[in-house]
């Protein structure tokens, strides 16, 4: 029986193809080895969530800073820092870019 | 009643499109027969055989192995030819041993036949090399192991010992002397070595341009004109070019 299993065509046929591939460093480098190095580099690089900051000019007559930080898993976090200050100030810092965003209280009069 | 013609070859054409390979060709090869197809390059004794194994097809006349034609019978006939083309390429990293068990496998042939084989063609010494290790000599042994390793009642080889040095030409020599003393199969052989011709074959055939020019014992065409010392004058005699053209 085994003796008929190895005089088949189709048997001789798949060792011949897996040899040849066994035995050539190249192939199997490239064809087993690289795929998987390059899956697991990838993965790394790519498994960091980003982290985005915000610098916030929160429109006060007090001054201070707080940070408020929103989680997501998909979009990774976002960290609002929020730095109270008074408008003259504000649009400054927004013309020099080292604010992105004004934030002025809702005025419900 | 006369035996079946191992090879039966009817008034076959064949053309490349302007290019005229073969031109009303007609040959009888009876079984057991040692023949040479002598010829320069390009003269058409590829194509010829080619048709022959089947690899072509005519596109006029007949051929016929064994009284079979490859219409029809080609599964039969795959089993009864063997051949050996001009060049042969195997699988590199496979063992001579490997190779020779990959090709016995196609006719459900086991280890006792690779022996036989390996045996037969001198490459016990190389079992265990990779193809890719081999010496021109060796391969083409190896081709010829191939060929042969199906017991085929008949044998086609191309060119085999073509690019050569002169031991392991001889060497094929011996292996083909063998199977002509020891079997019935027939052979075609084509070759432009007016010697490999006279040492292995009864039966020549001087072909050129696609056509037969002369056909028959070495002493019989050497005897039609006594100024002929050999069957490279009796070429250049025919068609005014040397056989190594």
């Amino acid at each position: 029986m085994i003796d008929r299993i190895r005089n088949n065509q189709l048997w001789q046929l798949t060792v011949a193809n897996l040899l040849e591939k066994i035995r050539e460093p190249g192939v199997l480098f490239w064809g087993i080895g690289f795929p998987i190095l390059m899956a697991i580099g990838l993965g790394i690089a790519f498994s960091r969530k980003p982290e985005t900051v915000r610098h916030v000019a929160l429109i006060s007559p007090d001054t201070g800073s707080f940070a408020i930080t929103i989680r997501d898993d998909k979009l990774g976090d976002n960290t609002f820092l929020m730095e109270m200050i008074p408008w003259d100030q504000a649009i400054i810092s927004l013309k020099r870019g080292t604010i992105n965003v004004i934030v002025t209280p809702h005025d419900s009069g | 009643m006369p035996p079946t013609p191992a090879i039966e070859v009817v008034n076959v054409y064949k053309s490349f499109k302007a290019v005229h390979a073969v031109r009303g060709v007609s040959l009888t090869i009876l079984p057991g027969q040692f023949v040479a197809l002598l010829g320069p390059n390009g003269a058409g004794k590829t194509t010829l055989v080619e048709m022959i194994e089947g690899i072509q097809k005519p596109d006029r006349g007949e051929i016929r192995i064994l009284g079979m034609s490859w219409k029809g019978h080609e599964k039969e006939l795959r089993r009864i030819i063997g051949l050996s083309l001009q060049e042969t390429r195997y699988i590199e990293k496979l063992t001579t041993w490997e190779t020779l068990r990959l090709f016995a496998s196609f006719f459900n042939l086991g280890i006792d036949r690779c022996e036989e084989m390996l045996s037969l063609i001198g490459l016990e010494e190389k079992r265990k090399a990779y193809t890719v290790n081999l010496s021109g000599g060796q391969r083409q042994r190896l081709a010829l192991g191939i060929a042969l390793i199906n017991h085929p009642k008949v044998l086609l080889l191309d060119e085999p010992t073509t690019g050569l040095d002169p031991n392991a030409r001889r060497e094929i020599w011996e292996i083909l002397r063998n199977l002509r003393n020891t079997s019935d199969t027939s052979m075609i052989l084509t070759t432009h070595y007016m010697e490999e011709a006279q040492q292995l074959c009864e039966q020549i055939v001087i072909i050129d341009e696609g056509k037969i020019l002369r056909e028959g014992t070495v002493g019989h065409l050497l005897s039609e004109d006594p100024s002929l010392k050999n069957l490279d004058d009796l070429f250049t005699s025919l068609t005014g070019k040397h056989l190594h053209d």
